[in-house]
């Protein structure tokens, strides 16, 4: 009879405790870089009159994206019924709630008065999707939160119903952010019907992939064992959904190309040899898709752990190439506002070659929001009985009495699982 | 049949029929449904649908509404001045220049005529004041929001700052306020000073509409270029101006409803 052990890590390894202040310094210069924004203004972020949405909403729709991949492997277990996937079930949930925490904490930061935080609650305006999206996502945190305590306390009727509330939450959190930029009719590139959906499926595929890696380098950091055969199957998952990915992006250029009024917003992305020309091609594409979508199929690679988790990789990379080309290259195209005119010169930048790059304070941000993730998964596995002891794929027999036991609070010695930075190095054959 | 065997026909019944709680879950359902339906309606509906404001009935409202005579324009940039006077926009020296705000600004242009030769025109471009403005859509708080008037207005102590509007907006009408105004540069105390982290934009200078005074880049203009009033009184000169239709409006494939009409566009 299998019974679930989770045990959480001792976390007393030089490593760790090196990790963890280091994370907390980058995260204090967040904070610090966040306070100097709020007062000094805008003019330190690198943002300009004509990019107002810059690289804090990049990372902000990476991060609300990668927390879906994680809910999907925690909620196999409780919705469709692969309970061999419980055992993943709380460490997955866990990175969830931080993902998307951290992408509030990007989006907070990058506003001009975060010290308005509030206010979107109680001035609600039903038309705008920003505004709706205040409650989707404190609802998906709660919801979250809610779904991991039910699995601490073993809670499997609660766990089951939560699991169930929170990828319906997720659904709405996902689309809704897709909304925000498909509704913008002002710019040829951002308007489309498709993005809430192609926003879905890519948080599903990058999400996934991202949290294989997490999975891997956890169980391997804290000398724990997992089954090789959670990524075979989860790579296999993923297969499909980055081909779902390359189908709608792909019919979403092309269909873009027709239009006469998207086309030289189209050309400008794909072949004008801008910027944006290199990470569609070569980000997305080539890294993001076609790399991948060869090692999940070539009978070589795609049945070994180290060529999937390099695949997951690359994914990932590919995703945030995507959702540069979701921000960016609406706001780097002229808004054509007087056809048949040709701009000489203008006091506010109508006419210029609009060039953007994010200063100091703004890479601390995003540095900061990365770190913050980590510190707190690093913490929250110590303090919390999160991680299972072996993760093995069997189905286990239901036991008689209670399902999951908790385990003893002391495992191996807990390292940090971050040192193990190159993927090629958990590549076992 | 014994009892046991009733039980079992009733439960299937329940099963398959519908029960009492299932009829008035389903009625419950399609009250709320066709509820939804004629308020979700109201909310989308373009603002010329849902409720005409200030129409030709002769409602008590005026129309703000200004058109910009092209032909006059000489590019003087004395309208952008005066505004940046009036509402305290900051001027910022060397490469801060790029963060000045801009609520008209004239830009400068060229036309090709007949293919060969090109003109240069000028071109003021402000907020246009829309009827059905995207930028009150989006936001999130309803810091920007339609006066009865038909001004669309910003409450600064009620923006976030989080540029959705700027994003959504077709006529790259909104700034960003990149810094407060600095003290020296408070020309005008009866107006408050930017305020850094919201966005900011042309109000048809709003303070002075309320005190029966033109805007002051109308006032200002020493070409007559810009003409305001109001298109609900049949008597103004932008409703004679506009009775001809050949006044023009920018982007008009978005469908927003402009209040700012370009002549000899």
């Amino acid at each position: 009879m299998a019974k679930y052990y989770f045990a959480s890590i001792e976390g007393k390894s030089p490593w760790y405790n090196f990790a963890v202040v280091v994370l907390s310094l980058l995260v204090f210069g967040w904070l610090v870089a966040t306070v100097v924004r709020f007062l000094e203004g805008f003019w330190i972020t690198g943002l300009n009159h004509s990019i107002t949405w810059g690289g804090s909403e990049v990372l902000f729709v990476l991060f609300v994206g990668l927390s879906a991949g994680s809910l999907l492997i925690s909620a196999l277990g409780a919705i469709v019924g692969q309970t061999e996937y419980k055992i993943l079930s709380r460490v997955a949930a866990l990175n969830s709630v931080l993902f998307m925490s951290a992408a509030l904490m990007m989006l907070i930061s990058s506003w001009g008065r975060p010290d308005r935080i509030f206010l979107p609650f109680y001035n609600i305006n039903p038309r705008s999707m920003l505004s709706l999206n205040a409650f989707v996502y404190s609802s998906y945190i709660t919801v979250g939160i809610l779904y991991l305590w039910a699995q601490l306390k073993n809670n499997d009727k609660w766990s089951r119903i939560l699991a169930i509330t929170a990828v319906c939450t997720a659904v709405f959190v996902h689309s809704g952010t897709g909304f925000i930029f498909g509704v913008v009719n002002a710019r040829e590139l951002y308007f489309s019907s498709l993005t809430p959906l192609a926003f879905v499926i890519a948080a599903l595929s990058s999400g996934t992939a991202l949290a294989m890696l997490i999975l891997h380098y956890s169980f391997k950091a804290t000398k724990r064992k997992i089954d090789e055969r959670f990524f075979l199957q989860l790579s296999k998952v993923m297969l499909g959904l980055i081909f779902f990915v390359l189908f709608i992006v792909t019919i979403e250029h092309l269909i873009h190309m027709y239009v006469p009024e998207h086309f030289a917003g189209e050309y400008y992305v794909m072949f004008s040899g801008s910027f944006f020309t290199y990470v569609f091609w070569i980000q997305l594409y080539l890294i993001g898709f076609i790399l991948p979508i060869t090692i999940l199929l070539l009978p070589r690679t795609r049945s070994r752990l180290g060529w999937i988790l390099i695949a997951s990789l690359f994914h990932v990379i590919g995703i945030l190439g995507e959702r540069i080309l979701f921000i960016l290259p609406g706001q780097f195209r002229h808004i054509p506002i007087l056809p048949g005119y040709e701009f000489i010169s203008n006091s506010y930048g109508d006419g210029e070659t609009i060039t953007y790059f994010p200063m100091v304070t703004a890479w601390i941000q995003y540095i900061g929001v990365v770190a913050f993730v980590a510190l707190a998964y690093l913490l929250l596995i110590k303090w919390l009985p999160l991680l299972p002891q072996e993760a093995k794929l069997i189905k286990p027999t239901p036991p008689p009495d209670d399902l999951i036991e908790e385990g003893e609070d002391v495992e191996e010695g807990g390292e940090d699982e971050t040192d193990e930075g190159a993927v090629g190095a958990g590549a076992p054959a | 049949m014994s009892n046991n065997d009733r039980g079992k026909v009733s439960e299937n019944m329940d099963k398959s029929g519908m029960d009492r709680r299932t009829f008035l879950k389903m009625g419950g359902l399609l009250v709320a449904v066709s509820a939804a339906v004629p308020v979700g309606a109201q909310l989308f509906a373009p603002a010329g649908l849902a409720a005409p404001r200030g129409s030709a009935e002769g409602t008590s409202d005026p129309q703000w509404t200004m058109v910009i005579d092209l032909e006059k324009c000489d590019g003087c940039k004395i309208c952008e001045e005066a505004c940046a006077d009036e509402n305290n926009l900051p001027r910022y020296e060397g490469k801060q220049a790029r963060y000045d705000a801009y609520w008209i600004r004239v830009a400068e242009t060229k036309q090709e005529i007949s293919g060969v030769d090109t003109e240069e025109r000028p071109i003021p471009l402000l907020c246009m004041m829309c009827d059905d403005p995207p930028c009150t859509h989006v936001c999130p708080t309803k810091a920007s929001f339609i006066r009865d008037d038909g001004l669309v207005l910003i409450d600064e102590h009620r923006c976030i700052g989080c540029r959705y509007c700027i994003l959504a907006c077709p006529y790259r009408a909104r700034y960003m306020v990149f810094a407060d105004t600095p003290d020296d540069q408070w020309t005008n105390k009866s107006v408050p000073k930017l305020m850094r982290g919201v966005a900011s934009k042309c109000n048809f200078c709003v303070h002075r509409l309320d005190d029966g005074k033109l805007p002051r880049c109308v006032v200002e203009c020493p070409n007559d270029v810009l003409i305001f009033g109001d298109r609900n009184d049949p008597d103004s000169e932008v409703a004679e101006l506009l009775e001809p239709g050949t006044a023009q409006v920018l982007r008009p494939n978005v469908e927003v409803g402009p209040n700012v009409f370009y002549l000899d566009l």
